[in-house]
């Protein structure tokens, strides 16, 4: 399809609810009482009586209703999609050209109007041959034509709503015909170079500055040039990168489950949580020079415990003593116990962690470490022992995650609407839970039990490309290209962007479109110097004495050849056969020509 | 001790040091405010004979070094010493001079080796408002572009002094400021102001650390510390009264500030300075009726008190009234000054818009900034005795019907009387009085085009005559060294061009008509060379005037000026006095246009679209006005700020007759029939700015090319062609248009062939060559494979062949693969 010919187009079956689907569509047989204006008296006789009618009739609702379905549940939830062919126009043109009467009913029988919109659509063939794929390959091409086709031309709705006469249907069928092949793309379009144009006439338009998302969650969001540059030349680090993550659907429902999910998708450190960390020297273990605690070692050492009177002698006097922060702990949903736990677990055993109780005043974390008897080379006296702790300190407060992904710095919960298919009700609109974050680890995000790994995304290309394989950056790509510019109110015909993420994909790797992309792939010498960088990517060609087969434009602009693009694709030859057997003619002597 | 120079006496300079630290302090601490940098009373303009004197200064000061070490090396080497004139080069001021003038740049006023550009311009003289425009802006220099945020931005303290509406858009915003209409520059004063202050009250500062300095307040003159007194108002106001009594003299300027407890004196150079009226001294006019200083001068009501000068510190002691009429009203006892007028804040392209305070800035800003200066009006009153390189005159300039302010008061005492027994008044106007129709016409004044009518363009409107002069020297034969070739004005026949016009000194007849290509000036060398002067491709005209002279170094030199007529065509610029830009778009004849029932058929055609985005309503003001005035009626006045209002203006339409908004019913002068919705009509005053189409029109065919890469040349007077980007190219790429693109980036540009051996696939080259037979012929040859078998001729663009041949000069080689096609 050309892009020319394309208009917005409403599919109104879409939001149609149940009740207004059948009244558009579906004819009343059952009902006694039935006598419709818009039908003459004889198809009205024959629909009550004869089943094998009413079977046709009731298949194409059939049809109907599973396209319906179909659009909503599979390809988009959008009802208004850019179509060729603006049929609503091409039926009022109809009506106006051959001075449709509303009143009056239309002459046609209602088969006559199935029959004749299936035949329509075999003719819209896009995709010539038998085989399976092109089959396959047409069927994909006209689906939502299709579709947008048997809902405008239903029967009913031709008679009904249109009241078109038979004259006015057989034009309107043909015209539909004539257009759609009139809008098909040109053979030798050159779509790269309008496809280009297309996204940077767009992009001159895009802010300069990235936007701050305004919201409740106050989350940065790159945009405008800066993102596109991002996305184009495929950096690998990106300002702002983030993941969507959807929810399963049992677990997105209260906000409570989503609370929880987002605890436990949120990295947290020691650090966070923590508020004063000191070193101390405190020579006795089983007492303290701390007057705070002295009172929770007490109680604490009167209950007996195992390990601590095994290695008593060994544990170092000097003490690492932390107080977190009561705030952040609920706000993390930690308990002090957890964090011993995870303390004790990635140190093994060789510090020894004493936390207080969490209905204390301070919460107060102290930790020794445990000098076990089989360090021959260590020094035994206590000096080496607190740059170490300060060592471990450090590592704890910044390194030991206790809770989340690394890599995922924030999450923000947001409310979206999302459009839900209902037989009933047709498109409605559902308040969902999903979760966005800020700093991104895919692989480790969509493990989550609570995670639909099928629907969450990332927006950082690398990163999917390396999770998800190249047909996903793909898709991703073009999301992220729509993002951009949808952001600015801008609209850009997705086969434009289609196009780029194609070029940028197609090697089976991202093709970044700069000097590294270009210059690095498989174009020709000429190529790579005209693109930039001249000096080096003529001696590297010369050096190896690279062959350039001037299959570009510009190789043939420079040789002052005709391109073979668009009018150059086709050359005129002499018929041979035919100069054979032509007749010589005599010029006109008013000529001149001697 | 070196500090502090200009003060005697340790201990002053201590209290002066002292009183430094303190300041600097108290603005730490916050108590006091840092100066503003872009006040003005920190500044001070720097006019032509300060910057003259620097100047000066600095290449006598280079001279006499250099005349010491002349002197000193004469005497070290025991020479006779000459007499001393004979060792002062005064050529190294000269040329340091001249230098200075014309490459403009300036010495830095207090680095030694830096350098100011952009100090010296040329001044235009394409309309009188242009040159004096010119003559009174002010430039900021500004090391780096960009952080100077501030500087760009006005200031309250530019009220009055400096326009805050006319200053370039661009990369000069806000930096080149243009000075107000009333707006006066301070000079050096001879005279010494202390005396004057002693009497007044002041006590000199002792030199000594031991006096009480603590309740008096400091007096400053021109930021030296001079002395102290203990009542500053009395005496402040002691001096005000000295100065309005012509005691005092009348640049000085004297603040007194409460909260520092200090009061400056300025009487430096380079403050803009302002005159108010003096509230108290008003009676002195009423007074003075039957004096003999009534209504003679400004300076005798400068001298007589009633107007005094104020700089922009004292401006914040004053409270201004806005106008006289605020003075009679209910609080009239509150000001202590008064403005002139309240036109007077803007400079003198404003304020000669008529209803500029109805217009959008930007819209005034165009008008003053730019088309004033382009427009076509009376530039000299002298054209036959001047040869300008380029020189405009509208054929029938007009005075517009509406006055303002500033239009009424330029005039000076001896130009002769006109009307009225009143002062003449320089005319700034450039232009004239069109009839102007708001209205659609056919839709060929759409965007910004205008339709006008043929029959006035006729009849001579805004028809104007363009003086071009090519001037060129000989060599003196009489001078004393012999050249190779004397070069002389004389008729030869020249092969670059054609001389039919030219008389047998060299010289055209005057009005001869000279196309391009032809010869203006025929000059010719001993030898028989030529050097003759030729048109290049646009120019043409009349010649006007031959004159024959000789300048100061002895040559010889001819000017002849060529004269063009430009009645308006299709393309030509004009502009209305708001902003209104707009391209002439069809020349309509005079019975096509809708005429009203007296017979009124418009001059002009402006598109009602322009109106709305760009909110000029000063344009449709100055109409109804002009219709009231034409028709008799007594409002005149179109100063910006006390424009008579819309009511007083519907009122004079009304009582003439017309209709109160300036409506007119018109019938269609193509049909007959009556126009159904009513057409907005009346005279404004229009501008012919001097962009004409055929300045710019450019075409080409074949022409020129240069030499290098054999493409055509660029520049529209050597016959050059447009360039065909880049992005050009990709518009006929998308569009499929591959033949199109072939032609014009090949066959239209620079086609050429080369050979191509056909066995080593090298580039052959064409040489002359021995054959059998002993003749030479010329033909392609292969160096490489050394034979003349299997080459072929291809077509490349000529910079292929360019590029092939460079990178073979780089060491890289190129092989062609051809095939027939």
């Amino acid at each position: 399809m050309d892009a020319v010919w394309i208009e917005t187009q409403n599919l109104d079956s879409l939001k149609m609810k149940k009740s207004d689907f059948d009244r558009a569509f579906r004819y009343e047989f059952d009902n006694e009482n039935w006598n419709p204006n818009f039908l003459l008296e004889g198809p009205i006789e024959e629909l009550k009586t004869n089943t094998e009618l009413r079977n046709v009739l009731e298949a194409e609702v059939l049809k109907l209703a599973h396209d319906r379905s179909q659009l909503a549940t599979e390809i988009t939830c959008k009802s208004s999609l850019p179509l060729p062919v603006n049929l609503k126009r091409l039926i009022r043109n109809a009506q106006k050209d051959f001075k449709v009467d509303f009143q009056k009913t239309s002459d046609m029988h209602p088969l006559e109007i199935v029959e004749a919109v299936d035949r329509l659509q075999e003719r819209l063939k896009v995709v010539p041959g038998d085989d399976l794929v092109s089959q396959e390959d047409q069927k994909n091409a006209t689906l939502l034509f299709s579709i947008l086709l048997r809902s405008s031309l239903a029967s009913k709705r031709v008679l009904q709503e249109y009241r078109l006469s038979r004259e006015a249907f057989e034009w309107l069928v043909g015209e539909i015909e004539w257009r759609f092949q009139q809008s098909f793309v040109t053979a030798g379009e050159m779509i790269g170079c309008v496809a280009a144009q297309s996204i940077g006439e767009l992009a001159t338009q895009l802010t300069l500055e990235t936007f701050h998302c305004v919201g409740l969650s106050a989350k940065n969001v790159t945009l405008g040039v800066p993102r596109l540059r991002e996305i184009i030349g495929t950096a690998k680090t990106i300002q702002t990168p983030s993941l969507s993550v959807q929810l399963k659907p049992g677990s997105g429902v209260t906000s409570e489950d989503v609370k929880r999910v987002q605890c436990d998708l949120e990295h947290t450190t020691l650090r966070r949580v923590t508020h004063i960390a000191e070193v101390w020297y405190d020579p006795e273990p089983m007492n303290t020079v701390i007057e705070e605690d002295v009172d929770f070692i007490k109680s604490y050492f009167e209950t007996p415990n195992e390990q601590v009177s095994l290695q008593r002698n060994s544990i170092s006097p000097w003490l690492l003593r932390i107080e977190l922060d009561r705030e952040m702990m609920v706000d993390k949903k930690l308990s002090m116990g957890d964090i011993a736990e995870k303390i004790n677990r990635v140190f093994n055993g060789d510090l020894e962690c004493i936390f207080n109780d969490e209905n204390a005043e301070k919460l107060v974390l102290r930790i020794r470490i445990m000098n076990g008897e089989a360090h021959p080379g260590e020094i035994q006296d206590g000096s080496a022992d607190h740059v170490f702790l300060k060592k471990i300190q450090s590592n704890m407060l910044s390194e030991m995650t206790l809770h989340g992904i690394p890599g995922i710095n924030k999450v923000f919960i947001k409310a979206i609407d999302v459009q839900k298919f209902n037989e009933e009700d047709g498109l409605q609109n559902h308040k969902e839970w999903m979760l966005e974050t800020e700093g991104g680890n895919l692989l480790a995000a969509m493990c989550h039990e609570h995670v639909d790994a099928a629907r969450t995304t990332s927006n950082h290309l690398i990163e999917t490309i390396e999770v998800l394989g190249i047909e996903a950056v793909r898709r991703s790509l073009l999301d992220e290209l729509r993002v951009v510019m949808s952001f600015d109110g801008l609209y850009v015909n997705c086969r434009h962007l289609a196009l780029l993420c194609d070029v940028m994909t197609y090697r089976g790797h991202l093709m970044a479109i700069t000097t590294h992309g270009i210059a690095r792939n498989d174009a020709g010498p000429s190529m790579r110097f005209l693109f930039e960088e001249t000096v080096d990517a003529l001696c590297d060609a010369a050096v190896s004495a690279e062959t350039d087969h001037l299959r570009s434009i510009r190789e043939y602009n420079m040789l002052g050849q005709v391109a073979p693009f668009g009018t150059g694709q086709c050359a005129l030859c002499p018929n041979d056969d035919m100069l054979n057997n032509a007749n010589e003619l005599q010029l006109p002597s008013s000529y001149g020509w001697s | 001790m070196y500090i502090f120079p200009n003060m005697g006496g340790l201990k002053k300079k201590a209290r002066f040091l002292a009183y430094m630290v303190k300041g600097l302090l108290m603005a730490y601490t916050g108590r006091r405010r840092c100066d503003n940098r872009d006040d003005f009373r920190n500044k001070r303009l720097e006019l032509a004979g300060e910057l003259l004197e620097r100047e000066l200064k600095v290449h006598i000061a280079h001279a006499r070094k250099r005349m010491s070490k002349a002197l000193q090396r004469d005497l070290y080497s025991d020479r006779e010493v000459r007499p001393i004139e004979g060792y002062l080069d005064a050529s190294i001021i000269t040329n340091g001079l001249q230098r200075a003038f014309s490459t403009g740049a300036w010495s830095h006023p207090y680095k030694r080796l830096e350098r100011i550009s952009g100090v010296v311009a040329t001044v235009g003289r394409t309309n009188p408002l242009q040159t004096m425009a010119e003559l009174r802006r002010t430039r900021q220099q500004v090391q780096y572009t960009g952080k100077v945020g501030d500087a760009r931005y006005p200031h309250p303290s530019h009220w009055g002094k400096v326009c805050f509406l006319s200053t370039p858009d661009g990369e000069n915003c806000g930096l080149v400021k243009n000075l107000a209409v009333t707006g006066l520059v301070s000079t050096q004063m001879p005279e010494n102001i202390l005396p004057e202050l002693l009497d007044s009250g002041m006590e000199e500062l002792l030199d000594d650390t031991s006096t009480d300095l603590g309740n008096k307040d400091k007096i400053f003159l021109n930021g030296d510390w001079v002395g102290v007194c203990t009542n500053s108002s009395a005496f402040v106001t002691d001096l005000r009264n000295k100065r309005r009594r012509d005691q005092l003299p009348h640049q000085v300027e004297i603040k007194l500030d409460k909260s520092l407890k200090e009061v400056r004196i300025n009487s430096d150079a380079g403050r803009i300075l302002r005159p108010l009226l003096v509230v108290e001294n008003l009676h002195k006019i009423k007074e003075s009726k039957g004096t003999k200083w009534e209504h003679s001068s400004f300076k005798s009501l400068l001298e007589n008190g009633v107007i005094e000068l104020i700089g922009p510190e004292e401006e914040e002691d004053c409270r201004t009234a806005w106008g006289v009429r605020y003075l009679l009203g209910k609080g009239g006892d509150k000001y202590t000054h008064c403005e002139l007028d309240m036109s007077f804040l803007l400079g003198l392209g404003c304020s000669l818009i008529p209803f500029a305070n109805h217009d959008h800035a930007k819209r005034v800003l165009y008008q003053a900034q730019k088309h004033s200066s382009q427009a076509i009006g009376f530039a000299t009153t002298n054209p036959n005795i001047r040869v300008d390189t380029l020189s405009h005159q509208l054929y029938y300039p007009q005075k517009p019907l509406f006055r303002t302010m500033t239009s009424d008061c330029l005039g000076k005492k001896w130009f002769p009387l006109g009307n009225n027994n009143k002062l003449p008044k320089a005319e700034f106007y450039n232009g004239q009085v069109a009839i102007v129709a708001v209205n659609v016409h056919m839709g060929y004044n759409q965007e910004d085009s205008l339709v006008m009518n043929r029959a006035s363009l006729q009849r001579g409107m805004f028809r104007s005559e363009h003086i071009r002069s090519y001037k060129s020297e000989v060599d003196n034969t009489e001078s004393k060294e012999k050249r190779k070739d004397n070069v002389n004005f004389g008729k030869i026949q020249s092969k670059i061009g054609r001389v039919d016009s030219l008389d047998e000194d060299g010289f055209p007849y005057v009005s001869a008509n000279l196309q391009s290509g032809d010869i203006i000036i025929g000059r010719c060398a001993e030898s028989g060379a030529d050097h003759s002067i030729k048109l290049k491709h646009t120019e043409r005209g009349y010649v006007q005037k031959v004159i024959l002279s000789s300048n100061d170094e002895g040559k010889n030199f001819a000017v002849v000026s060529l004269r063009q007529v430009r009645t308006p065509v299709l393309g030509d610029k004009f502009s209305s006095m708001h902003g209104q830009k707009g391209v002439l778009g069809f020349l309509e004849s005079q019975e096509n246009f809708p005429f009203t029932r007296h017979g009124v058929v418009p001059d002009i055609v402006i598109n009602p679209h322009a109106f709305p985005s760009r909110q000029t309503p000063g344009q449709l003001l100055e109409s109804a006005l002009g219709k009231g005035i034409s028709l008799g009626g007594s409002l005149r006045h179109a100063t910006p700020f006390s424009t008579p209002s819309v009511d007083d203006i519907m009122d004079e339409l009304h009582r003439n007759g017309f209709s109160r908004c300036g409506y007119e019913r018109v019938l269609n002068g193509r049909t007959g029939e009556m126009v159904r919705s009513l057409i907005f009509m009346g005279p404004t005053f229009y501008q012919r700015l001097h962009h004409m189409s055929e300045d710019k029109v450019k075409f080409r065919n074949t022409g020129p090319v240069h030499p290098l890469t054999r493409q055509p040349v660029a520049d529209r007077k050597r016959f050059g062609g447009i360039k065909f980007g880049e992005m050009e190219r990709d518009c006929l790429i998308a569009h499929g248009a591959s033949a199109n693109l072939y032609e014009r980036l090949f066959t239209l540009s620079d086609s050429s062939q080369i050979h191509i051996c056909g066995k080593c696939k090298n580039v052959a080259n064409v040489i002359l060559r021995p054959v059998s037979g002993g003749r030479k012929i010329r033909g392609p040859y292969c160096r490489i494979c050394e034979s003349v078998d299997d080459i072929v001729m291809v077509n490349v663009p000529y910079g292929a062949k360019l590029l092939c041949q460079e990178l073979f000069s780089m060491g890289i080689n190129l092989k062609y693969e051809t095939q027939p096609c």
